[in-house]
């Protein structure tokens, strides 16, 4: 093994012991959490409705269309056999929000083993919840020492439905922990007759729960494998990727080649959706595309004139024909037609006209202060820059012209024009290093934020180095 | 070998090493610290601001946002405080993409300003996301003449005759001004030409540092504000960072029973000095304002800025420190360069 390889092989290892420490102390780094729950549409039959200014609003008919089932329009129009769908939303949170989840769920656990001190004697079931749940949340908080809020509630709408009533009068011998005296009130209350439910006390997200449903409320915040993972793989390719600077390897060329067919598959799939199906679909068959692949898409008749484009596109897919890879280059005509027309009457106006019009101005620029006044330093700025401008205009005109040899007057003014051209070419080049620097800097900002856990500029994990014993 | 020998034949993944250290240390530092370089505005960035500063409320402003995650490092800074602007001032925002992965940067940009810190702003009739279309400058020079032709939905699906904010856009002509983050083709070159000049429209350009020279040449005539790299996002960012803590603070005074211009001159005032806010409450000026009030005035002008609207500043940091790494290698082969002709050494 050569030194450089040796050189090479100890920065590697280095890396990865520090990872491996990094991992196993603190609060580790690299995962991503999520909050789960349930999203819903449910498809409703809208009224069109037409406001014409004589103030009589009327129904033009009705459209229909996918409204949130929690939103007002779902509330007002739809009904039990209006069509629905529903699925399970998944929404990134910070890893704050899941450590102090974690913090608030530790305080309520360590709450509910505290002695529970107030007396509940001949009082109702409603009263001696709320006093049982002020006392909890209070213990709950000073546990959590601020560094989480954690909450206490009483489901009553379970309970109500399990038989539960406010108003039973209970009496509970004080004493024992929170946990026992919840249940021992729970108990009075089932020895009154009221109910046989089974009630539970469930802590989850941070907020505990007095309820008869427990089975719907499991922890809606936890760590997301697939996200977590999709974070190391973009860890691993901007590493693959770095790797290059030492030398081309098969982890660069692995990197570069799934860049490569990510992009084109990306591309293919965004315009078959974005462009294909709305444009050109959407246009030819709006009611097929309406009920089978945009339920958004507004109702219209078929617009036979796509069929001009549609064929056109088809032509073009004939290069991959092994016959009549001729028909393509019709459509390759078109394109290279319509725009090269297209660009030249832009760059004529956008770039040639307008920037002579620019150019010729006086070279006195006069700059007004607000009070109608000339402002006097600003006047004597502009008008050196449109000065320099006219000079560098025509100073790199004359370089860029061949056809009088380049010596003497002429000479020099091109030598001028080449000292313009020199700096705007160390502009550009500044300009693009500033550029490059900034996107590694993004790229070690990853690195160091999303990944270690270095640092955290957003505030994404700020209680993280108190929870640091929990992991 | 001496060391000019040495140097002349150093590897060059040392050079490498030294710049990923150049760049990875302040970054360390930067986000330990919290601390970032202050940026004094320049007039094409003043002038970005004033374009959307000066539309009334409810203005319609196209955003156009054509990049991609790898320059996501540069133009991201200037699409986030490009919406922030929009949405504090309570302009309509009509997001629409000309690159495939532009529909994503829409995504993650309206989902942290507007979503993090603009929640009250309703999909559909303060913003919208059309997404992304093919057909580069086509699509331009369609839109220019016919809106609906190339969006007959928005990027969800939802046909534009169900949008609110769409009633009453049939072409580019019915937006009050242009906004464009650019990395390439097409981009705010192709803005300029088939759309900011046929049209007369104000044009706000963000790109990146390869681009920005050949979009100098368009000041101020075809474009009204230039933000060129990550220089330009960075003062753009500390230009609307302030604005925005003196929009708030001057709420503030006015919820404290404080008029204009009194309130105006203050909230100016505590956004240069913050620690201020805290002196001047405890005046017979402020008599007037309830405790409540002097509490949550103080809050304003002493909390920190959210991190995410502070990104092209932090990078900031980096740039300096790269720069002058750079420099100082510049001089150093210019050493080496002139020591060896004296030396006769042929190249």
């Amino acid at each position: 093994m050569n030194r450089q390889k040796l050189t090479l092989l100890s920065i590697v290892g280095i890396f990865v012991i520090l990872l491996v420490v990094r991992a196993f102390s603190g609060n580790g780094f690299g995962r991503i959490y999520v909050e789960r729950g349930e999203a819903s549409f449910v498809k409703v039959e809208l009224p069109v409705l037409d406001a014409p200014a004589d103030g009589d609003v009327k129904s033009e008919g009705v459209r229909s269309t996918w409204v949130d089932a929690t939103s007002d329009e779902a509330v007002d129009f739809a009904g039990p056999e209006s069509p629905r769908v529903a699925w399970r939303s998944v929404t990134p949170v910070s890893p704050r929000v899941y450590f102090e989840a974690t913090i608030a769920d530790e305080a309520l656990q360590a709450a509910l083993s505290t002695p529970f001190d107030a007396t509940i004697n001949g009082t109702d079931l409603g009263t001696a919840l709320e006093t049982w749940r002020l006392a909890l949340l209070e213990k709950a908080n000073a546990e959590a020492a601020g560094r989480a809020e954690p909450t206490v509630e009483i489901n009553w709408t379970a309970l109500h439905a399990a038989g539960f009533k406010r108003k039973t009068a209970i009496t509970v011998n004080s004493g024992g922990d929170f946990e026992a005296s919840l249940g021992a009130m729970l108990d009075a209350a089932r020895a009154a007759g009221d109910s046989d439910a089974e009630t539970t006390m469930v802590v989850a997200d941070g907020k505990g729960t007095v309820t008869t449903t427990a089975d719907d409320l499991a922890p809606a915040i936890g760590l997301s494998w697939s996200r977590t993972i999709g974070l190391w793989l973009a860890v691993i390719f901007t590493l693959a990727i770095f790797s290059f600077l030492y030398k081309d390897n098969p982890l660069y060329k692995i990197a570069e080649s799934v860049v490569v067919g990510v992009s084109a598959a990306y591309w293919m799939v965004i315009s078959l959706w974005d462009m294909i199906v709305p444009n050109l679909l959407g246009q030819l068959f709006p009611d097929f595309v309406q009920g089978n692949l945009l339920p958004g898409l507004g109702d219209g008749d078929p617009n036979w004139a796509y069929l001009v484009p549609a064929i056109f596109g088809g032509l073009l897919l004939m290069r991959l024909a092994p016959k009549g890879q001729y028909l393509s280059l019709w459509t390759l005509a078109f394109i290279v037609g319509t725009t090269a027309a297209l660009r030249m009457v832009a760059y004529i106006e956008g770039d040639f006209l307008s920037q002579i019009n620019a150019t010729i101005a006086p070279l006195y620029q006069e700059v007004m202060n607000a009070d109608g006044t000339v402002n006097g330093y600003s006047s004597f700025w502009a008008s050196v820059r449109q000065i320099t401008l006219v000079i560098g205009v025509l100073s790199c005109l004359t370089y860029f012209f061949f056809s009088v040899e380049h010596k003497g007057v002429v000479g020099k003014v091109a030598r001028v024009g080449i000292w313009f051209l020199m700096i705007t070419f160390g502009a550009a080049f500044g300009f693009t290093v500033m550029g490059r620097i900034a996107l590694l800097a993004a790229r070690f900002e990853f690195l160091f934020d999303d990944w270690l856990w270095l640092i955290d500029p957003t505030n994404q994990r700020s209680v993280a180095a108190a929870v640091g014993c929990l992991f | 070998m001496n060391l000019i020998d040495r140097m002349a034949s150093l590897d060059r993944r040392w050079i490498f090493l030294m710049m990923g250290l150049a760049v990875g240390i302040p970054i360390i530092v930067i986000g330990i610290t919290g601390k970032t370089l202050p940026e004094e505005p320049t007039p094409l960035a003043q002038a970005a601001f004033n374009v959307l500063d000066d539309l009334d409320p409810g203005s319609r402003i196209l955003m156009a946002w054509d990049f991609d995650p790898a320059s996501e490092g540069e133009l991201g800074p200037m699409a986030t405080s490009f919406i922030r602007q929009c949405a504090q001032k309570g302009h309509r925002m009509y997001f629409i993409a000309l690159w495939p992965v532009g529909a994503q940067m829409i995504r993650s940009s309206t989902s942290r300003v507007i979503g993090g810190y603009y929640p009250d702003l309703v999909y559909g009739k303060d913003w919208v996301d059309l997404g992304f279309k093919a057909g580069n400058e086509a699509v331009i020079k369609t839109i220019v003449t016919d809106f609906d032709q190339y969006f007959p939905t928005d990027a969800r699906g939802t046909s534009v005759d169900a949008i609110p904010m769409m009633e009453g856009i049939t072409s580019l002509a019915d937006f009050d001004a242009l906004v464009n983050a650019s990395a390439g083709y097409p981009g705010s070159k192709e803005w300029v030409l088939y759309a900011a000049t046929p049209l007369k429209k104000p044009l706000i350009i963000g790109c990146t540092g390869v681009q920005a020279p050949q979009m100098y040449p368009y000041v101020p005539n075809q474009v009204q504000g230039l933000l060129g790299a990550i220089k330009g996002a960075a003062e753009y960012e500390s230009i609307v960072n302030k604005w925005v803590r003196s929009e708030q603070l001057l709420d503030a005074l006015e919820l404290g029973g404080i008029t204009e211009p009194t309130s105006s001159e203050l909230a100016a005032r505590f956004t240069e000095n913050p620690a201020e806010a805290s002196t001047w409450t405890t005046e017979a000026a402020a008599a007037a304002m309830s405790p409540e009030a002097k509490t949550r005035l103080i809050e304003i002008a002493n909390a920190p800025i959210p991190g995410i609207f502070l990104e092209a500043q932090r990078r900031m940091g980096p740039q300096l420190v790269a720069h002058l790494l750079m420099i100082g290698l510049i001089i150093a082969g210019n050493v080496i360069f002139f020591a060896n002709r004296r030396r006769g050494v042929s190249q």
